[in-house]
Protein backbone atom coordinates (compact mmCIF):
# COMPACT_ATOMS: atom_id res chain seq x y z
CA UNK A 1 0.00 0.00 0.00
CA UNK A 2 1.35 3.10 -1.32
CA UNK A 3 1.66 5.89 0.34
CA UNK A 4 0.72 4.31 3.93
CA UNK A 5 -2.14 6.62 6.05
CA UNK A 6 0.79 7.68 8.33
CA UNK A 7 2.97 9.27 5.41
CA UNK A 8 0.12 11.27 4.07
CA UNK A 9 -1.25 12.02 7.96
CA UNK A 10 2.74 13.32 8.16
CA UNK A 11 2.82 15.24 5.03
CA UNK A 12 -0.61 17.12 5.79
CA UNK A 13 1.37 17.89 9.06
CA UNK A 14 4.30 19.38 7.62
CA UNK A 15 2.71 21.47 4.88
CA UNK A 16 0.26 23.31 7.85
CA UNK A 17 3.32 23.98 9.44
CA UNK A 18 5.83 24.81 6.64
CA UNK A 19 3.31 26.68 4.09
CA UNK A 20 0.28 27.11 5.36
CA UNK A 21 0.67 28.96 8.75
CA UNK A 22 3.28 30.94 7.92
CA UNK A 23 0.86 32.31 5.42
CA UNK A 24 -1.66 33.44 7.75
CA UNK A 25 -2.22 37.28 8.26
CA UNK A 26 -1.35 38.32 11.51
CA UNK A 27 -4.89 39.32 12.24
CA UNK A 28 -6.03 35.42 11.72
CA UNK A 29 -6.14 34.56 15.33
CA UNK A 30 -9.03 32.30 15.10
CA UNK A 31 -7.30 30.89 11.56
CA UNK A 32 -3.94 30.27 13.07
CA UNK A 33 -5.54 28.71 16.27
CA UNK A 34 -7.33 26.55 14.00
CA UNK A 35 -4.60 25.54 12.26
CA UNK A 36 -2.39 24.82 15.14
CA UNK A 37 -4.98 22.82 16.26
CA UNK A 38 -5.36 20.45 13.14
CA UNK A 39 -1.36 19.99 13.53
CA UNK A 40 -1.79 18.78 17.05
CA UNK A 41 -4.91 16.42 15.90
CA UNK A 42 -2.88 15.16 13.08
CA UNK A 43 -0.08 14.14 15.32
CA UNK A 44 -2.45 12.40 17.69
CA UNK A 45 -3.70 10.63 14.99
CA UNK A 46 -0.61 9.36 13.75
CA UNK A 47 0.39 8.34 16.86
CA UNK A 48 -2.88 6.44 17.55
CA UNK A 49 -4.62 5.44 13.95
CA UNK A 50 -2.43 2.49 13.28
CA UNK A 51 -3.73 0.99 16.25
CA UNK A 52 -7.55 1.05 16.17
CA UNK A 53 -8.21 -2.26 14.83
CA UNK A 54 -6.31 -3.75 17.67
CA UNK A 55 -7.60 -0.94 20.80
CA UNK A 56 -11.13 -2.33 19.71
CA UNK A 57 -10.45 -6.05 19.27
CA UNK A 58 -8.75 -6.26 22.96
CA UNK A 59 -11.70 -4.45 24.50
CA UNK A 60 -14.00 -6.74 22.30
CA UNK A 61 -12.47 -9.66 24.03
CA UNK A 62 -12.38 -8.05 27.45
CA UNK A 63 -16.21 -7.06 27.51
CA UNK A 64 -16.98 -10.64 25.80
CA UNK A 65 -15.19 -12.23 28.86
CA UNK A 66 -16.90 -9.69 31.55
CA UNK A 67 -20.37 -10.33 29.43
CA UNK A 68 -19.75 -14.12 29.71
CA UNK A 69 -19.44 -13.68 33.91
CA UNK A 70 -22.20 -11.47 34.52
CA UNK A 71 -24.96 -11.49 32.02
CA UNK A 72 -24.83 -14.92 30.10
CA UNK A 73 -28.69 -15.29 30.81
CA UNK A 74 -29.43 -11.89 29.08
CA UNK A 75 -31.29 -12.43 25.58
CA UNK A 76 -29.67 -9.41 24.06
CA UNK A 77 -26.49 -10.54 25.61
CA UNK A 78 -26.74 -13.89 24.46
CA UNK A 79 -27.39 -12.13 20.89
CA UNK A 80 -24.29 -9.79 20.66
CA UNK A 81 -22.05 -12.94 22.03
CA UNK A 82 -23.28 -15.23 19.07
CA UNK A 83 -22.01 -12.29 16.59
CA UNK A 84 -18.84 -13.38 15.03
CA UNK A 85 -15.95 -11.59 17.14
CA UNK A 86 -12.04 -10.95 16.03
CA UNK A 87 -9.89 -12.88 16.76
CA UNK A 88 -8.17 -12.08 20.04
CA UNK A 89 -4.27 -13.14 18.34
CA UNK A 90 -4.97 -10.01 16.08
CA UNK A 91 -3.76 -7.41 18.26
CA UNK A 92 -0.50 -9.96 18.11
CA UNK A 93 0.95 -7.87 15.31
CA UNK A 94 1.22 -4.14 15.00
CA UNK A 95 0.47 -2.89 11.64
CA UNK A 96 3.59 -1.77 11.06
CA UNK A 97 5.05 -5.00 11.07
CA UNK A 98 2.47 -6.08 8.82
CA UNK A 99 3.08 -3.58 6.65
CA UNK A 100 6.81 -4.40 6.62
CA UNK A 101 6.40 -8.32 6.29
CA UNK A 102 3.96 -7.48 3.05
CA UNK A 103 6.79 -5.02 1.62
CA UNK A 104 9.59 -7.99 2.29
CA UNK A 105 7.44 -10.50 0.87
CA UNK A 106 6.45 -8.83 -2.16
CA UNK A 107 10.60 -8.30 -2.89
CA UNK A 108 11.08 -11.40 -2.68
CA UNK A 109 8.04 -12.51 -5.17
CA UNK A 110 9.96 -9.74 -7.39
CA UNK A 111 13.44 -11.79 -7.04
CA UNK A 112 11.75 -15.05 -7.29
CA UNK A 113 9.56 -14.12 -10.49
CA UNK A 114 12.58 -12.08 -12.36
CA UNK A 115 14.34 -15.18 -11.71
CA UNK A 116 11.64 -17.90 -13.01
CA UNK A 117 10.45 -16.35 -15.86
CA UNK A 118 14.06 -16.55 -17.65
CA UNK A 119 13.40 -20.78 -17.36
CA UNK A 120 10.74 -21.67 -20.13
CA UNK A 121 9.87 -24.76 -17.75
CA UNK A 122 8.64 -22.05 -14.97
CA UNK A 123 8.18 -18.64 -16.52
CA UNK A 124 4.01 -20.04 -17.23
CA UNK A 125 3.44 -20.64 -13.75
CA UNK A 126 5.12 -17.38 -12.75
CA UNK A 127 3.07 -15.52 -15.14
CA UNK A 128 0.24 -16.86 -13.57
CA UNK A 129 1.13 -16.63 -9.96
CA UNK A 130 1.58 -12.70 -10.31
CA UNK A 131 -1.23 -12.42 -12.61
CA UNK A 132 -3.67 -13.86 -9.85
CA UNK A 133 -2.13 -11.70 -7.23
CA UNK A 134 -1.80 -8.61 -9.05
CA UNK A 135 -5.58 -8.65 -10.14
CA UNK A 136 -6.67 -9.33 -6.79
CA UNK A 137 -4.10 -6.27 -6.07
CA UNK A 138 -5.67 -4.10 -8.66
CA UNK A 139 -9.73 -4.36 -6.88
CA UNK A 140 -8.33 -3.51 -3.67
CA UNK A 141 -5.96 -0.29 -5.10
CA UNK A 142 -8.49 0.64 -7.48
CA UNK A 143 -10.94 0.64 -4.38
CA UNK A 144 -8.95 2.03 -1.72
CA UNK A 145 -8.07 4.83 -3.94
CA UNK A 146 -11.38 5.50 -5.02
CA UNK A 147 -11.70 9.20 -2.91
CA UNK A 148 -9.14 11.08 -4.65
CA UNK A 149 -11.50 10.57 -7.93
CA UNK A 150 -8.48 8.96 -10.18
CA UNK A 151 -10.06 5.26 -10.24
CA UNK A 152 -13.59 6.65 -10.60
CA UNK A 153 -16.73 4.63 -9.13
CA UNK A 154 -15.66 1.95 -7.13
CA UNK A 155 -16.52 -0.44 -4.33
CA UNK A 156 -15.90 0.65 -1.06
CA UNK A 157 -12.61 -0.86 0.00
CA UNK A 158 -15.00 -2.35 3.37
CA UNK A 159 -17.04 -4.17 0.45
CA UNK A 160 -13.65 -5.33 -1.27
CA UNK A 161 -11.87 -6.49 1.44
CA UNK A 162 -14.86 -8.47 2.70
CA UNK A 163 -15.39 -10.14 -0.40
CA UNK A 164 -11.85 -11.18 -0.42
CA UNK B 1 5.28 -7.71 -32.77
CA UNK B 2 8.25 -9.78 -32.37
CA UNK B 3 9.90 -11.08 -29.03
CA UNK B 4 13.15 -9.81 -28.28
CA UNK B 5 15.80 -11.14 -24.99
CA UNK B 6 16.68 -8.09 -23.09
CA UNK B 7 20.13 -6.89 -23.83
CA UNK B 8 22.13 -8.22 -20.64
CA UNK B 9 22.99 -5.23 -19.56
CA UNK B 10 21.61 -1.92 -20.86
CA UNK B 11 22.42 1.43 -19.16
CA UNK B 12 20.63 4.55 -19.33
CA UNK B 13 21.64 7.67 -21.47
CA UNK B 14 24.76 8.75 -19.72
CA UNK B 15 23.98 12.08 -18.97
CA UNK B 16 20.69 10.35 -17.46
CA UNK B 17 22.85 7.84 -15.37
CA UNK B 18 24.76 10.96 -13.97
CA UNK B 19 21.47 12.64 -12.93
CA UNK B 20 20.47 9.52 -10.85
CA UNK B 21 24.08 9.39 -9.77
CA UNK B 22 23.87 12.73 -8.40
CA UNK B 23 20.05 12.40 -7.19
CA UNK B 24 21.42 9.19 -4.97
CA UNK B 25 24.07 11.29 -3.17
CA UNK B 26 21.81 14.52 -2.74
CA UNK B 27 19.41 11.32 -0.93
CA UNK B 28 22.32 10.47 1.03
CA UNK B 29 23.50 14.22 1.80
CA UNK B 30 26.54 13.58 0.70
CA UNK B 31 26.12 16.65 -1.59
CA UNK B 32 23.32 19.25 -0.83
CA UNK B 33 20.96 20.36 -3.53
CA UNK B 34 17.61 22.60 -3.32
CA UNK B 35 16.26 25.33 -4.97
CA UNK B 36 17.68 28.61 -3.21
CA UNK B 37 14.21 31.11 -1.65
CA UNK B 38 16.76 33.52 -0.07
CA UNK B 39 17.37 36.23 -2.03
CA UNK B 40 16.54 34.97 -5.35
CA UNK B 41 16.89 38.63 -6.76
CA UNK B 42 20.44 38.74 -5.23
CA UNK B 43 21.63 35.91 -6.71
CA UNK B 44 20.08 36.76 -10.10
CA UNK B 45 21.59 40.08 -10.15
CA UNK B 46 24.94 38.28 -9.54
CA UNK B 47 24.23 35.81 -12.27
CA UNK B 48 23.09 38.35 -14.59
CA UNK B 49 25.76 40.10 -13.94
CA UNK B 50 28.67 37.45 -15.23
CA UNK B 51 26.67 37.00 -18.42
CA UNK B 52 25.60 39.91 -19.90
CA UNK B 53 27.90 42.19 -21.25
CA UNK B 54 26.59 46.07 -20.37
CA UNK B 55 24.18 47.71 -18.26
CA UNK B 56 20.85 46.15 -16.90
CA UNK B 57 18.13 46.38 -14.28
CA UNK B 58 16.31 43.76 -12.82
CA UNK B 59 12.97 44.04 -11.37
CA UNK B 60 9.74 42.88 -10.18
CA UNK B 61 11.20 38.91 -9.27
CA UNK B 62 8.27 37.16 -8.20
CA UNK B 63 7.97 33.22 -7.47
CA UNK B 64 5.16 31.65 -9.52
CA UNK B 65 2.68 28.83 -8.16
CA UNK B 66 3.05 25.33 -9.06
CA UNK B 67 6.37 23.69 -9.68
CA UNK B 68 6.60 20.08 -9.83
CA UNK B 69 10.40 19.73 -11.64
CA UNK B 70 11.10 23.47 -11.38
CA UNK B 71 10.50 25.99 -8.72
CA UNK B 72 10.03 28.82 -10.79
CA UNK B 73 10.64 33.19 -10.52
CA UNK B 74 9.27 35.71 -13.16
CA UNK B 75 11.39 39.16 -13.40
CA UNK B 76 11.43 41.62 -16.06
CA UNK B 77 14.99 42.28 -17.39
CA UNK B 78 15.59 45.62 -18.89
CA UNK B 79 18.79 46.25 -21.31
CA UNK B 80 19.62 48.35 -23.90
CA UNK B 81 16.33 50.41 -23.82
CA UNK B 82 13.83 47.57 -23.72
CA UNK B 83 12.40 45.45 -21.59
CA UNK B 84 12.13 41.41 -21.51
CA UNK B 85 9.59 39.29 -19.04
CA UNK B 86 11.86 35.75 -18.32
CA UNK B 87 11.46 33.28 -15.98
CA UNK B 88 13.92 31.19 -13.68
CA UNK B 89 13.53 27.70 -13.66
CA UNK B 90 15.39 25.86 -10.52
CA UNK B 91 15.21 22.18 -10.36
CA UNK B 92 13.88 20.62 -7.89
CA UNK B 93 15.64 17.23 -6.78
CA UNK B 94 12.71 16.00 -5.04
CA UNK B 95 10.58 16.16 -7.96
CA UNK B 96 8.34 13.14 -9.03
CA UNK B 97 10.69 12.68 -12.07
CA UNK B 98 14.34 12.85 -12.55
CA UNK B 99 14.75 15.76 -15.20
CA UNK B 100 17.94 17.10 -16.41
CA UNK B 101 18.03 21.37 -16.82
CA UNK B 102 20.49 21.04 -19.57
CA UNK B 103 18.42 18.44 -21.82
CA UNK B 104 15.57 20.70 -21.15
CA UNK B 105 17.86 24.04 -22.16
CA UNK B 106 18.75 22.07 -25.17
CA UNK B 107 15.43 20.76 -26.65
CA UNK B 108 13.88 24.22 -26.35
CA UNK B 109 16.88 25.93 -28.29
CA UNK B 110 16.52 23.51 -30.63
CA UNK B 111 13.18 23.15 -31.38
CA UNK B 112 12.87 27.16 -31.00
CA UNK B 113 12.04 26.91 -35.14
CA UNK B 114 10.07 23.96 -35.30
CA UNK B 115 7.13 24.77 -33.39
CA UNK B 116 6.41 27.63 -30.74
CA UNK B 117 8.64 27.13 -27.61
CA UNK B 118 9.60 29.71 -24.74
CA UNK B 119 12.89 31.19 -25.88
CA UNK B 120 16.31 30.08 -24.07
CA UNK B 121 18.40 32.61 -22.79
CA UNK B 122 20.82 30.88 -20.27
CA UNK B 123 21.88 27.56 -18.37
CA UNK B 124 23.67 26.93 -15.28
CA UNK B 125 24.26 23.28 -13.84
CA UNK B 126 26.15 25.03 -11.24
CA UNK B 127 24.15 24.76 -8.18
CA UNK B 128 26.11 27.40 -6.95
CA UNK B 129 24.40 30.19 -8.09
CA UNK B 130 20.50 29.40 -7.65
CA UNK B 131 21.06 26.05 -5.16
CA UNK B 132 20.57 24.20 -8.16
CA UNK B 133 20.83 23.62 -12.13
CA UNK B 134 19.16 26.35 -13.37
CA UNK B 135 17.78 27.44 -16.62
CA UNK B 136 16.35 31.22 -17.78
CA UNK B 137 13.81 31.48 -20.65
CA UNK B 138 10.89 33.72 -21.77
CA UNK B 139 8.17 34.07 -20.26
CA UNK B 140 5.21 32.98 -22.45
CA UNK B 141 1.66 34.33 -21.63
CA UNK B 142 -1.59 32.21 -21.61
CA UNK B 143 -3.12 29.84 -20.06
CA UNK B 144 -3.24 26.32 -19.67
CA UNK B 145 -6.98 25.50 -19.73
CA UNK B 146 -9.53 27.45 -19.83
CA UNK B 147 -9.93 29.75 -17.01
CA UNK B 148 -13.35 29.05 -16.59
CA UNK B 149 -12.72 25.04 -15.92
CA UNK B 150 -12.28 23.07 -12.58
CA UNK B 151 -8.67 23.46 -11.56
CA UNK B 152 -7.20 20.34 -12.27
CA UNK B 153 -3.39 18.77 -10.94
CA UNK B 154 -1.02 19.84 -13.62
CA UNK B 155 -3.78 20.18 -16.46
CA UNK B 156 -4.88 16.90 -16.11
CA UNK B 157 -7.71 15.92 -18.05
CA UNK B 158 -8.90 19.55 -18.92
CA UNK B 159 -12.05 20.31 -20.95
CA UNK B 160 -11.30 22.57 -23.44
CA UNK B 161 -15.39 22.97 -25.20
CA UNK B 162 -16.43 23.02 -28.99
CA UNK B 163 -15.32 26.62 -29.92
CA UNK B 164 -11.44 26.38 -28.35
CA UNK B 165 -11.05 22.64 -28.90
CA UNK B 166 -12.15 23.02 -32.63
CA UNK B 167 -9.15 26.14 -32.58
CA UNK B 168 -6.89 24.28 -30.70
CA UNK B 169 -7.08 20.54 -32.37
CA UNK B 170 -5.52 21.65 -35.93
CA UNK B 171 -2.62 23.27 -33.76
CA UNK B 172 -2.09 20.62 -31.53
CA UNK B 173 -1.79 17.93 -34.03
CA UNK B 174 0.74 19.75 -36.37
CA UNK B 175 3.07 21.53 -33.96
CA UNK B 176 3.51 17.60 -32.77
CA UNK B 177 3.77 16.65 -36.50
CA UNK B 178 5.80 19.01 -36.67
CA UNK B 179 8.09 18.08 -33.70
CA UNK B 180 8.32 14.72 -35.61
CA UNK B 181 9.34 15.43 -38.69
CA UNK B 182 12.00 17.98 -37.67
CA UNK B 183 15.82 17.10 -38.82
CA UNK B 184 17.63 17.27 -35.45
CA UNK B 185 20.57 15.84 -36.70
CA UNK B 186 22.42 19.45 -37.13
CA UNK B 187 21.13 20.56 -33.51
CA UNK B 188 23.26 20.95 -30.51
CA UNK B 189 22.16 17.71 -28.42
CA UNK B 190 25.28 16.88 -26.51
CA UNK B 191 22.99 15.92 -23.42
CA UNK B 192 21.48 13.42 -25.53
CA UNK B 193 22.32 9.94 -26.46
CA UNK B 194 21.82 9.78 -30.18
CA UNK B 195 20.35 5.97 -31.15
CA UNK B 196 21.03 4.24 -34.14
CA UNK B 197 17.74 4.43 -36.77
CA UNK B 198 16.51 0.28 -36.96
CA UNK B 199 17.49 -0.56 -33.57
CA UNK B 200 15.97 -0.72 -29.97
CA UNK B 201 19.05 1.44 -28.75
CA UNK B 202 16.18 4.17 -27.78
CA UNK B 203 13.92 2.28 -26.20
CA UNK B 204 16.24 0.28 -24.61
CA UNK B 205 17.99 2.83 -22.55
CA UNK B 206 14.74 4.32 -21.66
CA UNK B 207 13.33 1.44 -20.20
CA UNK B 208 16.74 1.09 -18.29
CA UNK B 209 16.87 4.46 -16.66
CA UNK B 210 12.97 3.83 -15.44
CA UNK B 211 13.37 0.47 -14.14
CA UNK B 212 16.43 2.09 -12.12
CA UNK B 213 14.18 4.55 -10.92
CA UNK B 214 11.47 2.34 -10.21
CA UNK B 215 14.67 -0.30 -8.55
CA UNK B 216 15.63 2.46 -6.34
CA UNK B 217 12.51 4.52 -5.84
CA UNK B 218 9.65 2.01 -5.53
CA UNK B 219 9.03 2.13 -1.80
CA UNK B 220 7.62 -1.67 -2.29
CA UNK B 221 7.42 -4.22 -5.22
CA UNK B 222 3.77 -4.62 -7.52
CA UNK B 223 3.07 -7.67 -9.17
CA UNK B 224 2.08 -5.59 -11.66
CA UNK B 225 5.21 -3.94 -12.00
CA UNK B 226 6.59 -6.63 -12.62
CA UNK B 227 4.67 -8.23 -15.55
CA UNK B 228 5.22 -4.58 -17.23
CA UNK B 229 8.72 -5.01 -17.23
CA UNK B 230 9.28 -8.34 -17.85
CA UNK B 231 6.41 -7.93 -21.30
CA UNK B 232 8.44 -4.34 -22.00
CA UNK B 233 11.84 -6.10 -22.58
CA UNK B 234 10.39 -8.99 -24.35
CA UNK B 235 8.08 -6.69 -27.05
CA UNK B 236 10.41 -4.01 -27.81
CA UNK B 237 9.74 -2.63 -31.32
CA UNK B 238 12.65 -1.61 -33.30
CA UNK B 239 12.27 2.05 -34.66
CA UNK B 240 12.25 3.29 -38.29
CA UNK B 241 12.48 6.56 -37.83
CA UNK B 242 14.41 8.62 -34.93
CA UNK B 243 12.54 11.67 -34.05
CA UNK B 244 12.59 14.20 -31.50
CA UNK B 245 10.16 13.80 -28.38
CA UNK B 246 8.56 16.28 -26.36
CA UNK B 247 8.42 13.53 -23.82
CA UNK B 248 5.20 14.52 -22.16
CA UNK B 249 2.90 16.12 -24.57
CA UNK B 250 -1.17 16.67 -23.79
CA UNK B 251 -3.07 19.00 -22.88
CA UNK B 252 -2.02 21.28 -19.84
CA UNK B 253 1.27 21.45 -21.33
CA UNK B 254 0.99 24.29 -23.68
CA UNK B 255 0.06 27.75 -23.31
CA UNK B 256 -2.88 29.39 -25.31
CA UNK B 257 -4.47 32.49 -25.73
CA UNK B 258 -8.06 32.38 -24.61
CA UNK B 259 -9.72 34.96 -27.42
CA UNK B 260 -7.50 33.72 -30.66
CA UNK B 261 -6.99 29.96 -29.76
CA UNK B 262 -3.65 30.19 -30.12
CA UNK B 263 -0.87 28.04 -29.07
CA UNK B 264 1.23 30.45 -27.62
CA UNK B 265 3.83 27.83 -26.72
CA UNK B 266 4.74 24.30 -25.80
CA UNK B 267 5.91 23.80 -22.74
CA UNK B 268 7.30 20.98 -19.93
CA UNK B 269 10.39 19.63 -21.96
CA UNK B 270 11.65 17.95 -19.03
CA UNK B 271 10.90 14.77 -20.31
CA UNK B 272 12.27 14.83 -23.93
CA UNK B 273 14.02 12.19 -25.73
CA UNK B 274 15.08 10.90 -29.28
CA UNK B 275 12.95 7.79 -29.99
CA UNK B 276 9.86 6.44 -31.79
CA UNK B 277 7.11 9.21 -32.43
CA UNK B 278 4.73 6.26 -31.71
CA UNK B 279 5.37 7.12 -27.43
CA UNK B 280 4.40 10.49 -27.95
CA UNK B 281 1.36 9.21 -29.55
CA UNK B 282 0.42 6.94 -27.79
CA UNK B 283 1.15 9.15 -24.36
CA UNK B 284 -1.06 12.10 -26.11
CA UNK B 285 -3.90 9.47 -26.69
CA UNK B 286 -3.99 7.78 -22.78
CA UNK B 287 -7.16 7.57 -21.56
CA UNK B 288 -6.47 9.60 -18.49
CA UNK B 289 -6.43 12.80 -20.20
CA UNK B 290 -9.41 12.90 -22.44
CA UNK B 291 -13.16 12.52 -22.09
CA UNK B 292 -16.16 11.67 -24.38
CA UNK B 293 -17.35 14.86 -25.56
CA UNK B 294 -21.52 15.14 -25.74
CA UNK B 295 -22.01 12.65 -28.91
CA UNK B 296 -19.64 10.28 -27.44
CA UNK B 297 -16.78 10.76 -29.12
CA UNK B 298 -13.79 10.31 -27.26
CA UNK B 299 -11.49 12.94 -27.68
CA UNK B 300 -7.58 12.52 -27.06
CA UNK B 301 -5.91 14.65 -24.14
CA UNK B 302 -9.75 16.77 -25.20
CA UNK B 303 -8.78 17.36 -28.82
CA UNK B 304 -8.98 15.48 -31.39
CA UNK B 305 -10.52 12.43 -31.94
CA UNK B 306 -8.56 9.34 -32.72
CA UNK B 307 -9.27 9.01 -36.71
CA UNK B 308 -8.23 12.38 -37.18
CA UNK B 309 -5.39 12.83 -35.17
CA UNK B 310 -3.64 9.49 -36.97
CA UNK B 311 -4.64 10.90 -40.64
CA UNK B 312 -3.85 14.57 -39.66
CA UNK B 313 -0.88 13.59 -38.15
CA UNK B 314 0.32 11.19 -40.97
CA UNK B 315 -0.67 13.75 -43.71
CA UNK B 316 1.37 16.88 -41.88
CA UNK B 317 4.08 14.86 -40.92
CA UNK B 318 4.76 12.46 -43.98
CA UNK B 319 4.99 9.41 -40.96
CA UNK B 320 2.95 6.37 -40.78
CA UNK B 321 1.18 5.52 -37.23
CA UNK B 322 1.44 1.64 -36.90
CA UNK B 323 -0.76 0.32 -34.46
CA UNK B 324 0.82 -2.12 -33.25
CA UNK B 325 3.77 -0.09 -31.67
CA UNK B 326 1.20 2.43 -30.47
CA UNK B 327 -0.53 -0.67 -28.33
CA UNK B 328 2.82 -1.08 -27.45
CA UNK B 329 4.05 2.35 -26.51
CA UNK B 330 0.91 2.86 -24.49
CA UNK B 331 1.88 -0.25 -22.43
CA UNK B 332 5.41 1.78 -21.82
CA UNK B 333 3.28 5.41 -21.04
CA UNK B 334 1.37 3.68 -18.33
CA UNK B 335 4.81 1.94 -17.03
CA UNK B 336 6.38 5.35 -16.96
CA UNK B 337 3.76 7.09 -15.63
CA UNK B 338 3.21 4.52 -12.83
CA UNK B 339 6.99 4.41 -11.49
CA UNK B 340 6.88 8.35 -11.23
CA UNK B 341 3.39 8.59 -9.19
CA UNK B 342 3.69 5.03 -7.31
CA UNK B 343 7.54 5.00 -7.16
CA UNK B 344 9.24 8.65 -7.06
CA UNK B 345 6.39 10.59 -5.69
CA UNK B 346 5.98 9.14 -2.18
CA UNK B 347 9.53 8.26 -1.83
CA UNK B 348 10.59 11.44 -1.89
CA UNK B 349 7.36 13.11 -0.27
CA UNK B 350 8.25 10.18 2.64
CA UNK B 351 12.22 11.35 2.71
CA UNK B 352 10.46 15.08 2.83
CA UNK B 353 12.39 16.22 -0.25
CA UNK B 354 9.76 18.05 -1.97
CA UNK B 355 7.10 20.82 -0.70
CA UNK B 356 4.34 18.95 -2.90
CA UNK B 357 4.65 16.12 -0.74
CA UNK B 358 0.51 16.34 0.12
CA UNK B 359 0.02 16.04 -3.97
CA UNK B 360 2.54 13.44 -4.36
CA UNK B 361 0.96 11.29 -2.14
CA UNK B 362 -2.45 11.67 -3.71
CA UNK B 363 -2.29 11.71 -7.10
CA UNK B 364 -0.34 7.89 -6.30
CA UNK B 365 -4.62 7.24 -6.48
CA UNK B 366 -4.00 7.98 -10.72
CA UNK B 367 -1.15 5.87 -10.07
CA UNK B 368 -3.25 3.04 -8.91
CA UNK B 369 -5.47 3.47 -11.96
CA UNK B 370 -3.10 3.21 -14.39
CA UNK B 371 -1.53 -0.20 -12.48
CA UNK B 372 -5.63 -0.95 -12.90
CA UNK B 373 -5.60 -0.60 -16.68
CA UNK B 374 -1.90 -2.67 -17.26
CA UNK B 375 -2.91 -5.17 -15.22
CA UNK B 376 -5.97 -5.20 -17.26
CA UNK B 377 -3.90 -5.42 -19.98
CA UNK B 378 -1.16 -7.92 -19.33
CA UNK B 379 -2.26 -9.94 -16.33
CA UNK B 380 -4.78 -11.87 -18.76
CA UNK B 381 -2.11 -12.55 -21.65
CA UNK B 382 -0.27 -15.60 -20.86
CA UNK B 383 3.13 -15.95 -20.55
CA UNK B 384 4.55 -18.58 -23.27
Amino acid sequence: MIPTVTQQLRAMRVRLEETVVPALRDDAGFAREQALLMMATLDWLTDTHEHEYRYQVTENAEYRAVVRELASDDAEARTVLDRPAPSPADVAVPLADVAEQNRLLKDIVARAHAAAVQDPATRGRAHDLVAAVARRQRDRELSWYRMTGFPGARSGIADVLGAS
Amino acid sequence: MTRTAPPPSTAPEAGLDRLLERRARIREGAVTEAPARDDVAGRLEAFLAAHIGGAFTLGAVERMSGGGANECHRFVLTRGGTSEDLVLRIKVPGAICPTSAEREFQAMAATRDVLPVPGVHWLTTDPAHFGAPALISDLVPGVTAPTDAVPLATGLGTVYGPRLRDLLVPQFVGHLAALHAFDWSGADLSAFDVPRPGTTDAIDRRLAFWDRVWAEDALEAHPTVMLTQQWLWEHRPVVDHVSFLHGDYRNGNFLFDEDTGRIQAVIDWELCWLGDRHADLAYAMLRAWGHEDDAGVFRNSGLPDTATFVAEYERLSGLTVDPARLEYYVVYNLYWAVVSLVGTGPRNAAARMTQLDVMYDFISGLGAQFLGELTDLLAEERAS
